[in-house]
């Protein structure tokens, strides 16, 4: 699917622009299995890797607050030859020389596959909204903007956008399997900066939209649940309701007092 | 009933309901904590505006019928006092009068199937127990109930010649929709210029914008402490104490700043002492919950604090919780009516959901439940709401995608007979048990 | 239903008017030619009949339960919404090649959201209609009159010219005007056609294509010209309300010995009272001014009420009526404080006047019947 595939090359021509036109590009790459994208990382990745909050107080460096500038897109193909498999490109300073700043925050993830298709897509969406999948690392629940904060404590064990972009990378290749590339983006030179890069993708949220509301056409429905299980037709389904919340609990941790059971 | 006749009963009404708060907060100073000194500064300032609006009716001073969603800061700006039509169903739900209010609306024959937050300013407005202003400002969405008051009113002979200014709603969410928005705005300050003799300063509209900005940060702040579990603060105190200082009172007023500073505050001490929503001795956060509408005011005490000691279910955010505030840039009057736009077209809780498509509601229910670890998304069903109850497949579609619970339970959020409090504790007992939560 | 109108023509609309798919549609289909569905009068007709395609007012005409739809909605949504989108999940609406939403109340808007989640119609949209009548909001839809010529554009390979849409609105007012001419038949003191005749040739005009309507209505008229009616009723009525689209309603009330003389409703007098500018030379223009303002307006079009009622009054009025009924479906916000009012200033005026509530497929005809002919005692008694 092409959708996205002009603004691939959009994006491309950007950074092409950003480096002639003299901004401090670092690049790293590193392809590879989730597994080899998480070997060696400072920090844990994966769910519940980051259980807590991270409070203002607790804060090393924040990202894409509104008011520094704030920009986050995912753009996919099935052709993952337009993409370069494990290259994180950062722009402007890294976390580890930003004690207490407050970062404008560009982060823009391309992401390619020959199996991708368009029911990848509202996954792929999620994937960018980490939860609490990232060590340190907490995206504030503000649905407009990619706004983060990295915990004092992610800083001290090394946490930069090396191991940002990895981290990403992992949980996209690990929540989409038809993925085989990964590319990164960060931008946290100016506002300026991220405010074009935001310019260059704004169209990517109406395709978003448009995708969205033809997925939902695909999907089939459910009845009222009745409340009395013994005669509900539904039982079932409530039952496999129940195994996933079981499962979940599971998945996410100890029974520790204050955790999530 | 004649102006003049509307005036005294009104002026008699509103002053009992400022009496009823003032009692409240008398009730708030013996709460313990600072959450408890919370809702007291909260009623300290409601009172404030009250008395002023009191002032204005007796001396006959200029002040308006305004909304949440109509932009707020403008009113502040221009120093123009202001109460909500709907202010009682909203805030005063609580009150003893509530209950009789509702039968005389039902007396008056409109029908029990129109939302009772709206059958209650209109049977107000008929009887004259709405003190009249200089102006109003209409409210056309987000739902039909709401243009249909504002017609009662604009027919009813005591306010048929108050000017009234409603912004029209587009129903998309895109930029053509917020530009046009922000004409409707641009009209609206005009018309409060010559109907009320007040002027809009820019430079006046610049402070309250930034100040509001500052709030509403502290807002967000907040919010991502809710996200800790265990959630630091329950039903009692959160989001419709934010709302109603933010949106109904001191909308960019440094007092509202200063509230939110102290709700913070509040907060983190609780997250960093580990402790959770109750204080009851062994209690502990077993449920989270997301309450996707307003909390029952009318009947608020008999199901939110059951729920947290019976299941230790705590509403970790609410519809009216979840402001994503847009903050306004104040660089110039065009983004600033911009960003008023935005945020009163997209961002006012429940106005976001209502108004447009379904997709509010799905993407706010995908956001919430992961971001705050929610076990059960509850959709009251509100009466009122038709919009949101046809929306239930969708909402139920979304939580199955996310393998989270979804109740449905039907009730008034204001009268209490429509499902009584006693059912709705059962359904929601069974349905934690069929669901194994808790 | 009875009726003594013996012309092939009315047979022809009683048919389109009971079912939902009709041989006129049939036959339209048959020739390759599109259909598309829209809900609410104030989407622009023109449009689709300018674009070579077939406009369809959709109808839950035939539904008999709403299993299907009830795990969309809720027990407090309207029924018309329920039975609509029932009959469109069992598959009877599968002739259509598009649809056309807007969001004209809380309960027929979200058919859109749910349309696009549960059914595989090619074309789509949802349109949005401005509360107000001012300028603004004529400017509003122009803007959104044009994004839906454009999208018909693409998606059905036509070229709207403005010359296309000035035909189409040209013959849609000749439409207008034979409705038009039907209802001035109902001033006479004997009327030729009766209220729910009369309804079954207003629905048929919205489920067949224009051009063809316009000849069988053509036919009607001459029928009903040289036709001498009945004297034979109790009082002279006039009906407001909403959706409704079942002439089976209106000749309950007729056979207790009220006859429906005019209405104000949604496929009444509101459709066809005023006509589209054809002197304005832009026609989007034109459609956005007669959709937004000209047209007589319904309670969920802001700030008109005084409009509304000088519209009633004045139909009273001229159809020389005796009283007036105002329907509502179920769980309506905007009818139920629409009557709320129109009884207050009605009763001023001292013209009797019933509200009454009602579900969208017809049902409780006891009690129906009970309530009319007490209504028409009181009318009698008045020495009406």
């Amino acid at each position: 699917m092409a959708r996205f595939d002009e603004y691939i090359e959009k994006v491309s021509r950007y950074i092409e622009e950003m480096r002639s036109g003299g901004a401090r590009a670092v690049e790293f790459d590193h392809p590879g299995s989730p597994e080899q994208l998480r070997e060696g990382l400072p920090i844990g990745v994966g769910p519940n890797a980051n259980p807590g909050i991270v409070l203002r107080s607790d804060t090393f460096v924040e990202l894409g607050n509104p008011q520094a500038g704030s920009c986050a897109a995912l753009l996919w193909t099935d052709r993952p030859s337009l993409i370069r498999d494990g290259r994180i490109t950062l722009f402007g300073p890294d976390i580890q020389e930003s004690a207490d700043a407050s970062l404008p925050f560009g982060q823009i993830l391309t992401v390619g596959g020959n199996d991708l298709g368009q029911e990848d897509h509202e996954k792929l969406q999620q994937a960018q909204h980490v939860a609490d999948q990232i060590e340190g690392y907490m995206v504030r629940s503000a649905s407009q903007n990619l706004w983060s904060r990295i915990s004092k404590d992610a800083a001290a064990k090394g946490f930069d956008f090396e191991t940002l972009g990895r981290a990403l990378m992992d949980l996209v290749k690990t929540g989409a399997p038809a993925v085989s590339a990964v590319e990164v983006l960060f931008v946290t030179t100016s506002k300026a900066d991220v405010k074009r890069l935001d310019g260059i993708v704004s169209g990517v949220r109406e395709i978003n939209r448009e995708i969205l509301k033809e997925t939902w056409k695909a999907r089939g429905y459910d009845l009222d649940c009745d409340f009395d299980c013994t005669s509900c037709k539904d039982q079932e389904i409530c039952d496999d309701i129940r195994d996933v919340i079981v499962a979940r609990k599971k998945k996410t941790g100890s029974e520790k007092d204050g955790e999530r059971p | 009933m004649d102006r003049d006749a509307v005036r005294e009963k009104s002026l008699a009404r509103y002053k009992q309901e400022r009496d009823w708060f003032a009692l409240l907060r008398e009730a708030t100073k013996l709460l313990p904590g600072e959450e408890g000194r919370l809702q007291e500064k909260l009623l300290t300032i409601l009172l404030d505006s009250k008395e002023t609006v009191v002032d204005c009716v007796e001396n006959e001073k200029s002040f308006i019928a305004g909304y949440f969603c109509n932009a707020p800061e403008l009113f502040h700006a221009m120093d123009l006092p202001w109460y909500m039509l709907m202010e009682t169903p909203f805030l005063a739900a609580s009150a003893p009068y509530l209950l009789s209010d509702i039968e005389g609306a039902e007396n008056m024959g409109i029908g029990t199937d129109l939302c009772t937050a709206i059958r209650l300013p209109i049977y107000y407005i008929e009887n004259g127990l709405m003190p009249v202003p200089s102006a109003v400002l209409g409210l056309l969405y987000p739902c039909d109930g709401a243009p249909m008051l504002h017609q009662v009113l604009e027919h009813n002979k005591a306010w048929k010649d108050v000017p009234i200014y409603s912004c029209d709603p587009p129903y998309t969410s895109d930029e053509r929709a917020v530009e046009y928005f922000a004409d409707e705005l641009r009209r609206m300050a005009d018309f409060l210029q010559k109907h009320t003799g007040k002027t809009l300063d820019m430079e006046k509209l610049v402070e309250v914008c930034e100040e509001s900005n500052k709030s509403y940060t502290l807002w967000q702040d907040y919010n991502e402490l809710r996200r800790n579990v265990p959630c630091p603060h329950g039903w009692e105190i959160g989001g419709a104490q934010a709302f109603a200082i933010s949106q109904c009172f001191v909308a960019g007023d440094p007092r509202c700043t200063d509230w939110f500073r102290q709700l913070y505050k509040c907060g983190e001490l609780k997250i960093q002492e580990g402790k959770g929503a109750s204080a009851t001795e062994g209690w502990k956060e077993k449920i989270r919950l997301f309450w996707f509408d307003i909390m029952p005011y009318g009947w608020i005490f008999e199901l939110m604090p059951w729920l947290e000691e019976e299941w230790g279910a705590v509403i970790v955010m609410d519809m009216f919780s979840n402001f994503p505030y847009t903050l306004i840039d104040t660089s110039s009057e065009k983004t600033i009516f911009h960003g008023l736009a935005k945020r009163n077209l997209l961002d006012a809780p429940m106005i976001r959901q209502a108004r447009g498509t379904a997709e509010n509601f799905s993407n706010d229910i995908g956001r919430i439940v992961k971001d705050y670890k929610i076990d059960c998304v509850i959709w009251p069903g509100h009466m009122g709401h038709k919009d949101g109850a046809a929306t239930t497949g969708i909402m139920r579609e979304t939580c199955r995608e996310l393998a989270v619970p979804f109740l449905h339970i039907g009730l008034d959020l204001f009268d209490r007979r429509y499902t009584n409090p006693e059912e709705v504790r059962t359904k929601v007992s069974e349905y934690f048990r069929g669901m194994g939560l808790g | 239903m009875e009726t003594d109108i013996k012309s092939e023509a009315f047979r022809k609309f009683l048919e389109a008017s009971e079912s939902i798919m009709n041989p006129e549609v049939r036959a339209w289909k048959d020739q390759g030619r599109g259909v598309v569905g829209f809900f609410c009068s104030t989407v622009p007709e023109e449009l689709f009949t300018a674009a070579g395609l077939l406009p369809f007012r959709m109808r839950g005409t035939g539904s008999t339960s709403t299993e299907l739809s009830d795990a969309y909605f809720s027990p407090i949504n309207c029924s018309f919404p329920r039975h609509t989108f029932n009959q469109a999940l069992r598959g009877e609406y599968d002739f259509l090649d598009g649809l056309v939403c807007i969001n004209s109340c809380d309960h027929v808007r979200r058919i859109y959201d749910n349309w696009i989640r549960a059914l595989k119609t090619p074309f789509v949209q949802v349109m949005s209609l401005p509360r107000k009548v001012g300028e603004p909001q004529i400017d509003w839809y122009y803007d959104e009159l044009n994004i839906l010529r454009g999208q018909l554009e693409e998606h059905f390979g036509v070229q709207l010219t403005d010359q296309r849409i000035a035909e189409a609105i040209g013959l849609q007012n000749q439409v207008r005007g034979l409705q038009k001419q039907l209802y001035l038949l109902r001033k006479a003191d004997k009327p030729p056609i009766t209220g729910a005749e009369t309804l079954a040739v207003m629905v048929a005009g919205t489920a067949m294509p224009k051009q063809r309507y316009k000849e069988l209505l053509t036919e009607l008229l001459e029928e009903l010209g040289e036709k001498q009616g009945s004297r034979d009723y109790r009082a002279r009525l006039m009906l407001l309300g909403g959706e409704l689209d079942d002439p089976a309603y209106i000749e309950i009330i007729e056979k207790q010995g009220g006859l429906v003389v005019t209405d104000s409703s949604c496929f009444g007098s509101r459709l066809m009272w005023a006509s589209v500018d054809e002197a304005e030379p832009d026609p989007i223009r034109a459609l956005a001014r007669y959709y937004i303002h000209d047209r007589p307006s319904c309670p969920r079009m802001y700030g008109l009420q005084p409009q509304r009622i000088a519209f009633t009054r004045e139909m009273a009025r001229e159809f020389r009526v005796d009283g007036i009924i105002g329907e509502r479906l179920l769980f309506c916000d905007q009818w139920v404080v629409e009557n709320y009012m129109t009884e207050l200033d009605l009763k001023e005026d001292e013209i009797p006047f019933m509200a009454l509530d009602r579900e969208y497929i017809l049902s409780g005809e006891g009690q129906l019947r009970t309530r009319v002919q007490a209504f028409l005692e009181t009318l009698e008694a008045r020495g009406n």
